[in-house]
């Protein structure tokens, strides 16, 4: 049984504003589920309606097979950490942390070791005596988790927790974050709009978009089967390739400016047959591959000049414009050409996606089948 | 044009020493990131090509001018404050003029030819549609752009930015990054960028110097940086994951160098021993980047016992931290195995190409 | 999920619109309250005498504006409008200047780091510690000394001294609030200190001047104390002119009234006037 249910939930503000539009979500026990999209996609309004801090306009939210529309905050026995830590300035850690057993009136001795417990879980033992404003942020949003873990609630609630962190310090409390969970077994929702984040932590990924659900899997799924453009370009770490389209005359081909790129045939009927004609290729730049020099000769090619190179390591990424667009292609850093060059790209047609003039993913169906 | 070169350069604040005798040369037309945590330094250097922060000794020069003690204004530079700083009584179009109507530049731009470099500049980054706007309308994406548009309008000799693309959304920032890459080719002014994140350093500057409680610990160019670090800090820093930094302890086995760790032994290549051998004590570091470490099903010779500290996924693979000694190892895997927190699984490391560092001092051991 | 226990939304929405209209009322009631004095000295301007004194009170009436008409051209000697005349001096001019002056203390203060800031700061609020009545022989003596007796000058000077302490530290809160990288970047741009005081911090404590600005004036328009000691005669203000007013043997209540509603007219005008300046949040989105 789901641990969670939002049934066909929606929320409307006073100003007319359709936050969340029927979203239809079931969490279950001891999951990690990451709600990413970017601003105002709605993923703050159902985070805030789930912990009771914002109504529900209409729909039924379920926990544990309960209707809790209307149960107060305080009585859904959840935990929150927001992106500003919240933590109190005039209070030492200890009692930062100490604050949900202290209103709960625990006794003296259990808090002390519950606090002492949780401060070693999250390696902040030395700080217990400080004050939240002598840590670094990094510190303080452990501060804060262990205020959030302290309690055992039932669920944790988290918003962009991690939002206000540096780069480097934000990979290492990822790391924590997904050990934490492990070790407590708690049923999280994560929000995010670090698609990173989301796939680092969380064990699958609800991505929203205008108050809308739009798609719900592992990361796999996402990156492979998305099923619309905005999925697409949301997610993957460097922005999927998108280019204007469309269906050859013979039906076996797609034109993306004067080149061809070969169908499977299983691929050319799904085209066929819901092919409306403004197509966009998208094509992830893991799945694109240079050749140097003599443009014209393979059909499946398109040239381009060479005009960004951004190495990132081991792989680096190429940026080329081409007479369809801009083109990424991510390729071992041992053979990068150089800036200026014209070179060949070459598409895995096996991995793109084809999105008609409505946006959703033509190919998903067929892929799904194959 | 110019290059910026910084000559023993001393600043304290307070009682806190932050540079003490710091040189580095940034040359001309050249886009120099500066790297580091919090702290460590960067914006403060970068203050101080400004004019905004002075230091207690030492040079600046702009190009073959000591710029020490001029007021900003007279440095002909150019900056993007990392939180876009506008003015946000003024529109667009006001914003980007402001510069070309202070009173330094009195006389110098006629009113026609203001609005001349208003529009070529917003047409460059793609914000001639906005002019009449207010700051304060726009999105971080477009007030990134009037912020660099102001910064650039006056043809400064040196482009100074802050964290210029890290509050924009990931799309966004890739996209910013290839734009002012572009925009640096195309008018060749010598750039010093400050950030946080070694991704947009690696990708974006032709030198990188990466800092530390004010100090350079290393500049290079991007690859130089990944491949060879000079310390430990730059191989702990640099890449994604960063090398994962093992200690561990030199010993002679068989007349051959070794390396123990966490009970563990394991041997070197001829070029890694000659190299341990230089080292001056047996207290060593040992770099390993995700390719070097793979996971085995059984213990096999060579092969090290170790505990799954987190996992998560970056793209298609799984990322595995794994608690090894007193250390973590970052490993990747494309292969669906299902590890908890807390599994003891078996790793194989291959040294070759590994990097080693003096524990003590955290620098590189030397080539022989 | 058919266990679900349907909603019982109206029950909620019923006890909260009770108690919003319990509420409302509450207002209203404390709005009337605060409002009834007001009422009473406008429709009192309005009556006739008889009217004023009938009780029960006369509530519908047609209205008449001979009192406005005799307090403004038929009393002999000086007429209420020049009284009014010099309040509206002594009270633009000295908030002007405690806006212009204070605002540059504030900017000065809050700005510049020298020995002695928080000093400076903390003396000229300690200004306003002791109640005025304490140094009102001093203020006599010096304007008296300067041969500045019963003018509007004397009272410009004392008001605009008053006003300061409280307009500074007000904007130097208001300037403490810009973020610093604005200022920095108009350096880098090309200004001077100067400069950007005028063209870009005092735009941006917009509110800040219009809340000081209207504080100042309320405060310069009502004074009664100073200004009776200081100008009670050609130089008077209207507070002082009101006053005399109560002060004779049998009080022309329409009279009074008109006086009253007209002194109270300036003020608010000017209040409503500069209120749209007031919303906050002007620096919003400069800086993330």
């Amino acid at each position: 049984m789901p641990r969670v249910e939002f049934n066909r939930i929606c929320k409307t503000y006073a100003d007319g504003t359709r936050a969340v539009v029927d979203l239809d979500l079931a969490v279950a026990d001891r999951e990690f589920l990451c709600v990413l999209g970017p601003s105002g996609c709605g993923k703050s309004s159902t985070l805030r309606m789930l912990a009771g801090l914002e109504s529900i306009s209409s729909g039924d939210l379920v926990l544990d097979g309960r209707r809790i529309n209307d149960v107060p905050p305080q009585a859904r026995d959840m935990a929150m950490v927001f992106e500003n830590y919240a933590l109190y300035p005039h209070l030492r850690v200890f009692e930062n942390i100490a604050m949900p057993l202290v209103a709960r009136r625990r006794p003296r001795a259990e808090i002390r070791e519950r606090v002492q417990q949780v401060a070693e879980t999250l390696q902040i033992v030395e700080y217990l005596r400080q004050r939240p404003q002598t840590l670094s942020g990094g510190q303080r949003q452990r501060v804060a988790l262990g205020r959030a873990i302290v309690r055992r609630p039932k669920m944790f609630l988290m918003d962009e927790p991690l939002g206000h962190l540096e780069a480097y310090l934000r990979v290492q409390l990822r790391a924590e974050l997904r050990r934490l969970h492990e070790r407590l077994g708690a049923t999280t929702i994560y929000i995010t709009h670090d698609q990173e984040e989301a796939e680092a932590v969380s064990d699958r990924i609800a991505v929203m978009e205008n108050g809308r659900l739009q798609q719900l899997g592992s990361l796999v799924d996402l990156l492979d089967r998305p099923i619309n453009r905005f999925v697409a370009e949301f997610i993957g770490r460097i922005p999927i390739n998108m280019l204007p389209a469309r269906l050859a005359g013979d039906g076996q081909n797609l034109q993306v400016g004067a080149a061809m790129m070969p169908l499977s045939g299983a691929q050319s009927a799904k085209l066929r047959s819901g092919g409306t004609d403004p197509l966009t290729l998208g094509i992830r730049p893991e799945h694109v591959a240079l050749s140097s020099g003599s443009a014209g000769e393979t059909i499946s090619g398109l040239s381009g000049r060479v005009r960004v190179i951004e190495p990132q390591g081991d792989s680096t990424v190429i940026i080329a414009d081409t007479p369809a667009g801009r083109v990424s292609a991510l390729v071992p850093s041992g053979c990068v050409p150089s800036a200026g060059e014209v070179i060949e790209l070459h598409f895995a047609m096996d991995c793109a996606h084809v999105f008609g003039a409505d946006n959703i993913n033509l190919l998903r169906a067929a892929r799904n089948s194959e | 044009m110019a290059g910026i070169y910084f000559r023993d350069i001393y600043k304290s604040f307070g009682t806190s020493r932050l540079f003490e005798g710091l040189s580095l040369a940034c040359p001309d037309r050249k886009y120099l990131c500066l790297l580091g945590p919090s702290g460590c330094g960067k914006t403060t250097l970068m203050r101080i090509v400004a004019g905004l922060t002075e230091p207690d000794s030492g040079e600046v020069l702009i190009g073959d001018k000591r710029v020490n003690g001029l007021p900003p204004a007279s440095r002909n530079i150019g900056l993007a404050f990392q939180n876009y700083a506008l003015y946000p009584h003024l529109s667009v179009a006001g914003n980007l003029a402001f510069p070309l109507r202070a009173p330094i530049r009195r006389g110098r731009y006629r009113q026609a030819e203001i609005e001349e470099r208003v529009k070529r500049v917003a047409a460059l980054l793609r914000i001639d549609q906005l002019l009449h706007r207010r700051v304060n309308q726009l999105s971080g994406g477009q007030q990134q752009r009037v912020a660099l548009g102001r910064a650039l309008i006056h043809d400064p000799g040196v482009l100074l930015l802050d964290e210029p693309v890290t509050h924009l959304d990931a799309r966004l920032r890739y996209e910013m990054r290839a734009e002012i890459k572009l925009l640096h080719d195309r008018i060749g002014t010598t750039t010093i960028h400050v950030t946080h994140d070694q991704q947009e350093a690696l990708a974006m500057g032709d030198l990188i110097a990466v800092m530390r409680n004010g100090r350079i610990e290393q500049l290079g160019a991007p690859l130089e940086l990944y491949h060879e670090p000079a310390t430990a800090f730059v191989a702990g820093f640099i890449g994604d994951p960063p090398m994962s930094l093992v200690h561990a302890r030199l010993a002679q086995e068989n007349g051959n160098t070794i390396v123990q760790v966490a009970g563990s032994s394991l041997s070197l290549s001829e070029a890694l021993a000659a190299q341990a051998n230089m080292a001056p004590s047996r207290e060593i570091i040992v770099g390993l980047r995700p390719k070097q470490v793979a996971l085995v099903e059984r213990p096999e010779a060579g092969a090290v016992a170790t505990t799954v500290y987190s996992h998560g996924r970056v793209g298609r693979e799984q990322q595995l931290v794994l608690t090894f000694g007193r250390d973590e190892v970052h490993c990747r895997t494309s292969s669906a195995i299902h590890v908890t927190t807390g599994d003891k699984v078996w790793l194989s490391i291959s040294l070759d190409g590994a990097k080693l560092f003096d524990a003590a001092s955290g620098r590189a051991l030397a080539h022989t | 999920m058919s266990t679900i226990v349907p909603d019982k939304k109206n029950a909620v929405g019923a006890a909260t619109g009770a108690r919003n209209l319990a509420i409302y009322l509450a207002a209203c009631l404390f709005v009337g309250f605060g409002l009834f004095p007001l009422y009473m000295m406008i429709t009192t301007s309005l009556k006739t005498d008889q009217q004023t004194f009938a009780w029960p009170p006369v509530w519908l009436f047609t209205p008449r504006f001979q009192s406005y008409y005799n307090a403004l051209f038929v009393f002999g000697g000086r007429s209420a409008d020049h009284y009014l005349f010099n309040s509206l001096v002594v009270t633009l001019s000295s908030s002007a200047l405690a806006v212009f002056l204070g605002a540059m203390a504030a900017y000065g203060l809050a700005r510049f780091r020298f020995r002695g800031n928080r000093d400076v700061a903390f003396y000229i609020l300690s200004t306003r510690f002791a109640p005025p009545v304490g140094f009102i022989v001093p203020i006599y003596l010096m304007v008296q000394r300067s041969g500045l007796l019963d003018t509007q000058i004397a009272l410009i000077v004392v008001y605009t001294s008053m006003n300061l302490s409280f307009v500074t530290w007000i904007l130097r809160g208001f300037f403490l609030e810009i973020p610093i990288e604005i200022e920095e970047a108009a350096l880098v741009d090309g200004y001077t200190r100067w400069q950007i005081f005028l063209r870009v911090a005092l735009p941006l404590v917009r509110p800040g001047l219009a809340a000081t600005a209207i504080l100042s004036a309320i405060f310069s328009w009502n004074e009664f104390l100073f200004a009776s000691i200081l100008a009670p005669g050609d130089a008077a203000t209207i507070p002082v002119y009101l006053a005399g007013f109560s002060a004779s043997m049998n009080i022309d209540w329409g009279e009074y009234m008109a006086v009253g509603t007209m002194a109270v007219l300036p003020i608010m005008i000017f209040t409503l006037a500069l209120q749209r300046h007031l919303v906050r949040g002007l620096t919003f989105g400069a800086v993330r």
